[in-house]
């Protein structure tokens, strides 16, 4: 499997068990998904997702910041993929 | 006074059993002996500051005495590397740095023509732990360390369990206690909590002191048989906050042993000591302390405390601790008052700042503690790079827990009864809780 795919894997993967820890087990996580509220994950969410990619990818691409506009999932993927090199 | 009390031992309780350490048992004679010895081959460290790093409790002993007899000046090292131990030579100007082989290498012989134990006194100097950079150094005179300890006949014939290493305040507090009542020190080899658990039974232990993280690993993985069957007429606390469910149930397994807790540092020694099996301290302490020449306050929620018999002379290189702030200290450690009570909050450097709501790792815990299948619990500050820190947890389930329903309870716990950014995000189930040296839960940011 590519790398990029596994990275897209295992980012869905983190984000819905996130999701799921906080009660939401119908929402349809896929690359199209927006990462914005509409996900129905706060910062402290997404903290924790950051966290957990890092420990599944060994990567954090926000550790320097973030210096480009992220809109959906598939977005994400490509900033973990890029750090991941 | 402590090198002029150990050299009575030859004229006195020679054969008394002074340590306890694995299978060796070392006498009062013993001990002296090898003191005399190390005071004559070490005469050129007669007023020398010396950095001490020895463990084994019988090359400890003789070797500190040896040192307060010669007036030397001893930095207790504790457990460093040797790349460490270099920096800290340099930082504090140690002559030299002596180590067991030093010890291992004098011969008893030697003791004649010991030069005598001057009038000098000797200091000792404490380094505490701290999380980053040069450690800082404590100055102590023997006398002033051992102000706490009492002399007492009835104590002659017990035997203390020390499960601190000699270079911290509380390791330091049961071996001059047991040294001046020329009492037995029993010293584990290894903090293991099943080994702990049978060494009081085994070893006929009348007083142990150690952490409360101690104590909890030894109720829940040491043989509730080997703890019944002890004689504990004491067991001291140290080092951490005691929390009620480890005072109840030391009480529930061991109901005739008196509990003490002891507080203290290495700056400002001897603090107060709680008794009556009630966490926290009372709140008239603060405006009547019952350790003499000891005062209490509170100050944004942290405990301050001034000493003007048990305290350190001053950080080395450092003005003298009677000189900074009329003598008042900042013990570090969060307090709040309720009602008659002062209850522990936290270390104020274990303190987690979430997107800049702090959170204190205790009150998580005892929530965390609570539920059912979590035998133990560590909550610390896991670095995030969107919020600064989270809250995270490690879990040491209970025999037979189920790991998905524990992780479940916890999630319904952490939402019934925490706010939303004290919730531990992060949960990881371990085989055993990372603890210090000094066997205390470690509580550092984790990245």
């Amino acid at each position: 499997m590519p790398a990029t795919d596994q990275i897209a894997q295992k980012v869905i993967a983190v984000i819905t068990e996130t999701l799921h820890a906080k009660g939401k087990t119908d929402t349809d996580v896929s690359l199209d998904s927006p990462v914005d509220r509409r996900l129905g994950l706060d910062s402290l969410d997404w903290a924790t997702v950051v966290v957990r990619l890092e420990e599944e990818t060994g990567v954090d691409p926000f550790q320097e910041g973030l210096s480009r506009e992220l809109n959906t999932i598939a977005d994400l993927v490509e900033l973990y993929a890029a750090a991941a090199g | 006074m402590i090198g002029k009390h150990l050299s009575q031992a030859l004229d006195g309780p020679r054969d008394r059993i002074a340590l306890v350490y694995g299978e060796k048992k070392f006498s009062f004679g013993e001990l002296a002996e090898r003191a005399e010895a190390l005071r004559n081959r070490w005469r050129e460290l007669a007023g020398r500051r010396v950095g001490v790093a020895i463990h084994r409790p019988d090359a400890f002993i003789p070797a500190v005495t040896a040192l307060d007899g010669l007036g030397a000046h001893a930095f207790l090292v504790g457990q460093r590397n040797d790349t460490e131990i270099d920096e800290l030579k340099g930082d504090f100007g140690w002559y030299r740095v002596l180590r067991e082989a030093d010890v291992d290498a004098t011969p008893l012989g030697e003791a004649s023509g010991a030069p005598p134990i001057g009038e000098t006194v000797g200091m000792v100097t404490l380094l505490t732990s701290g999380t980053t950079g040069k450690p800082k150094a404590a100055n102590h005179y023997w006398s002033s360390l051992g102000a706490p300890v009492r002399y007492d006949d009835r104590f002659r014939d017990k035997r203390w369990l020390c499960a601190y290493s000699f270079h911290l305040y509380a390791g330091t507090q049961v071996f001059l206690q047991a040294l001046i009542s020329w009492a037995a020190l029993v010293v584990p080899p290894e903090l293991e909590p099943r080994r702990i658990a049978r060494l009081l039974h085994e070893a006929g232990v009348t007083h142990a002191s150690g952490t409360p993280t101690l104590f909890r690993q030894i109720l829940l993985f040491g043989a509730k048989d080997d703890l019944a069957r002890c004689s504990l007429e004491q067991i001291t606390l140290g080092g951490e906050a005691v929390p009620q469910p480890l005072l109840d149930e030391l009480t529930r397994v061991l109901p005739q042993t008196r509990l003490v807790h002891i507080y203290g540092s290495s700056e400002m020694g001897r603090l107060f000591v709680v008794t009556d099996r009630q966490e926290g301290f009372p709140a008239r302490f603060l405006e009547d302390s019952p350790e003499p020449n000891v005062e209490l306050k509170i100050v944004d929620g942290e405990l301050w405390a001034r000493s003007r018999v048990n305290a350190m002379i001053g950080y080395d290189g450092q003005k003298n601790v009677s000189d900074v702030d009329e003598g008042w200290f900042a013990t570090g450690d969060l307090v709040e008052r309720v009602g008659e009570r002062v209850l522990w909050r936290g270390r104020r450097s274990d303190m987690i700042n979430v997107g800049g709501r702090k959170v204190m790792p205790g009150p998580v815990e005892r929530v965390l503690r609570a539920v059912p299948g979590v035998a133990d619990v560590r909550v610390y500050a896991k670095r995030s790079s969107i919020v600064g820190q989270l809250v995270a947890a490690d879990i040491v389930l209970a025999k037979g827990a189920v790991e998905a329903d524990v992780r479940a309870a916890i999630a319904r716990a952490a939402e019934t009864e925490l706010v939303e950014h004290a919730r531990p995000r992060i949960v990881n189930i371990v085989g055993e809780l990372r603890r210090s040296e000094a066997f205390k839960v470690l509580r550092r940011e984790e990245s």
